[in-house]
Formats: structure tokens, C-alpha cells, sequence
């Protein structure tokens, strides 16, 4: 029998037992992985919060596709990349400035019903995209839209005129009842 | 250290090193995809996911592997970022190559198995569909079409439809979204200014809800005209 801290050497030839080892390692480092996320990376899904969880999977594994790999370099590099990755998120919380250079505003490509070219050509959005995206918002037509609104995730949020929307209590005077989310008292018993 | 073996790859890399190429990795993947705009969804979402998978695949190879190049893998990230660009550029100039008609699933009630054959919808994905976008009987449904970015758009007949306030015969309200006035104690003068109003009359405005401006973590100025803040909690 091996010793079990030789499956964590550089090796060129690892045996099956050594990647299976190994495997349970990097399922745990995962696992810890996503409990230190930040819960942006899954919430709002830039491209780049993509491409980050895509690298930290990739370092994760990496011990596994190459036995010369080394978990302690895979690490490092992990926490390098948290680092930055929270130093980052840190800063643009705390200073307007700096959260205004490195995020991405939001572009108005349609304002009081009209397509604004101009944002459509900067943001590569072609018409019919506009209009495929507005059918899934329920506006199916440009008339019924008062404003169109790209968001730095990439989604579009869409405002329509009032014409087109469906009455509030307010409009008949409806006394309302206060609003908010019920308290759990009991829960499973 | 060895500057050569850290940009063209050597035998062994120490941790320093490590924490210099995985920094230089980071940023270099960061403004990259910041380049890219929010072009993720819509119709070639699918080839920019695989691309941002396979450069996240060879900015992690080369932080790792001693004997791989950094200058190649900045080099190989410039390039294929840039093509990207370059072809999401040609499908917002020449949409009909990638096909960006929306096809017809349903029309009044009744399913173009045609069209369904032809984009490997089966009868039971459909209804599923329908009934995540709230249709749950077929004859409600006015239309409902295939999009190009795959997901399905439903439009329910009109009698299905929610009541509208044109229907009602009531006035039509201003719309839209609320513009920021103050932000975290700071006014946004140069939104004042593009619209018109003067800093003074915020300042009253926010002084007959009892505030001043520092106070303030949030003022929008809503759709309705009326001004909405959010105060600092204190610390």
C-alpha cells in the first residue's frame, strides 16, 4: 500500500487509486469554493462572473488531468483569483468612482417609443433581437413600449406605456391591504 | 527570479510567480470580457459561452503549468476575444446569416406540428412551456413562437388577457423608470441639469420630507413626478 501522501507529489505516471484520491479533494475544495462565493457570481451572471466560476472549476480539476500538477499551485492560484475578485467587489461598493469605471452602465435603446439608433449600434443589438426580446416580455408591439433598457447583465428591462397595462387598486380607489412578505411562526412543527 | 522562464514557461514556478501570473490572467480575462459588452444572451449566446469557456480553459492551464507560455496565452485571449467581436459585429450587420426569424409553434389555438418537427420541439415540451409562461389551456393562446435565442414567446387571445387600463377608459399616467437624483449623499447635477431643475429646489424638496441631502442614500425622481428617498442607516 502507497503512501497517501504520494498521490499528492508531482508525479508523471499517477496510478487510478492516486486520481481517485485526488478527485475527492478537489470535490471538497468545490464544495468550499461555492460557500465563499460571492452571491453575485450566481445572481446577476456577467459574462465575466461566467468566465471566473469557469476558472475556478478548471484550477479545481487541474491536479486531475495532469499528475505533475500540484494542489498547493492550484491553491495559490485560487485564492489569487478570490482575492482580486473581493477586492474589487469591495471597492466598487464603497467608491461611486471606481464602481463607475469598471462596471457597465445601462443603455436606453428605446426611449417614449422610439428605437435610438445610436445605443442599438453601440451595443451590436440588432432590431430584430429588440423585437424577439420585447415578445418575451409580453410587449408584442413597438406602440404598447414607452422604454427599453439594457442592463450591464445583458437582459432588458422594458417599461410600457400606461395604455397597455393592467389597472391598480389606486384607479378605483380601492382600499388596499398592507403589503409585505408573511413571518414563518412554525415551521415542520 | 527568472523573468524569462515566467513569461515563455520553465521548469517550476514559485509561488510568487504563481500570484503574479494569475493576476496578470485576471486582469487580462476581466477587461476582455468587459470589451465584449453584454453580448451574452441573445442569438449567438451559445458561441460566446464557449468562447468565454475556452479562454477561462487557457488562462487556468497556463497559471498552473510551469512550462507554459504567459505571452501565448495573452496572446491566444487578444485574439480570439477580438474575432469574437468581430464575428458578433457581422451578425448584428448581416442578421438573416444566423437566422433570427422567430418561427410559429402555435397559431390561434392550434399547434404547426410542421414547425415543431423542424426545430425538435416534442408535444409535451410545448405544453410544458406554455405552462411556465402561464397559459394552461391551448385555446388562450393567440400565438406562440419560437425564438431565436430559444426560448418561447406566448401571446394569449385577448379575452385571456388582463384588463388594461386603456380598456377601462382611464387616463393614461406617465410611465417609465425612475431617474437617480441623489446618490449615497451626492447629488447627480448632471441630471439636473440635462432635465432642467435646480439644485436649490431639490434641497427644499428633500427638506420638507424632513432631510437633508447628506442624509440621503438614494432620491429618484419617479415616473409619477413625485421624488421617493431611501435614508442612511445609521452606523
Amino acid at each position: 500500500m502507497n503512501n497517501i501522501f504520494e498521490y499528492f507529489q508531482s508525479n508523471d505516471l499517477l496510478s487510478n487509486a492516486g486520481f481517485a484520491t485526488r478527485t475527492v479533494v478537489s470535490i471538497i475544495l468545490i464544495y468550499f469554493m461555492s460557500r465563499f462565493l460571492l452571491k453575485r457570481a450566481a445572481g446577476q451572471f456577467t459574462a465575466f462572473d461566467f468566465v471566473f466560476l469557469w476558472m475556478l472549476g478548471a484550477l479545481a480539476v487541474a491536479p486531475l488531468l495532469d499528475g505533475k500538477i500540484l494542489f498547493t499551485t492550484t491553491i495559490l492560484a485560487i485564492a489569487t483569483l478570490y482575492l482580486w475578485h473581493f477586492l474589487i467587489a469591495w471597492l466598487s461598493v464603497r467608491s461611486h468612482l471606481f464602481a463607475s469605471l469598471i462596471r457597465r452602465k445601462s443603455t436606453l435603446l428605446v426611449e417614449k417609443g422610439i428605437i435610438n439608433e445610436n445605443n442599438m449600434r453601440k451595443t451590436f443589438f440588432n432590431t430584430d433581437l429588440l423585437l424577439a426580446e420585447m415578445r418575451l416580455a409580453e410587449a408584442h408591439d413597438l406602440k404598447e413600449v414607452d422604454q427599453v433598457m439594457l442592463e450591464p447583465s445583458g437582459h432588458l428591462s422594458i417599461v410600457k406605456k400606461s395604455k397597455h397595462l393592467p389597472p391598480t387598486p389606486v384607479d378605483f380607489e380601492i382600499p388596499v391591504p398592507p403589503g409585505g412578505l408573511p413571518t414563518v411562526l412554525i415551521n415542520n412543527g | 527570479m527568472d523573468w524569462n522562464s515566467f513569461w515563455n514557461g520553465g521548469s517550476s514556478l514559485n509561488p510568487l510567480e504563481i500570484f503574479i501570473r494569475v493576476t496578470i490572467l485576471y486582469f487580462s480575462i476581466f477587461f476582455m470580457t468587459r470589451l465584449m459588452g453584454p453580448r451574452q444572451v441573445g442569438i449567438v449566446s451559445a458561441f460566446n459561452f464557449i468562447t468565454h469557456a475556452g479562454m477561462a480553459h487557457v488562462a487556468t492551464s497556463r497559471m498552473v503549468n510551469p512550462e507554459s507560455s504567459l505571452v501565448a496565452a495573452l496572446i491566444i485571449i487578444a485574439v480570439a476575444y477580438s474575432l469574437s467581436l468581430l464575428l458578433s459585429w457581422f451578425d448584428y450587420k448581416f442578421p438573416s446569416w444566423v437566422g433570427t426569424s422567430p418561427i410559429s409553434l402555435v397559431k390561434n389555438g392550434q399547434i404547426l406540428q410542421s414547425n415543431l418537427k423542424k426545430v425538435y420541439v416534442t408535444m409535451d415540451d410545448l405544453l410544458a412551456q406554455l405552462r411556465l409562461k402561464k397559459a394552461h389551456n391551448l385555446s388562450e393562446v393567440a400565438s406562440a413562437m419560437l425564438e431565436p435565442m430559444g426560448e418561447l414567446s406566448v401571446v394569449k387571445t385577448p379575452e385571456s388577457s388582463p384588463v388594461t387600463r386603456s380598456m377601462m377608459k382611464l387616463p393614461e399616467i406617465p410611465s417609465g423608470m425612475g431617474a437617480v437624483l441623489i446618490y449615497d449623499g451626492k447629488v447627480e447635477r448632471q441630471y439636473l441639469n440635462t432635465v432642467g431643475l435646480k439644485e436649490n429646489w431639490l434641497e427644499q424638496e428633500i427638506e420638507k420630507k424632513g432631510f437633508s441631502i447628506p442624509q440621503i442614500l438614494l432620491a429618484t425622481l419617479e415616473s409619477t413626478g413625485s421624488i421617493h428617498v431611501s435614508v442612511k442607516s445609521h452606523e
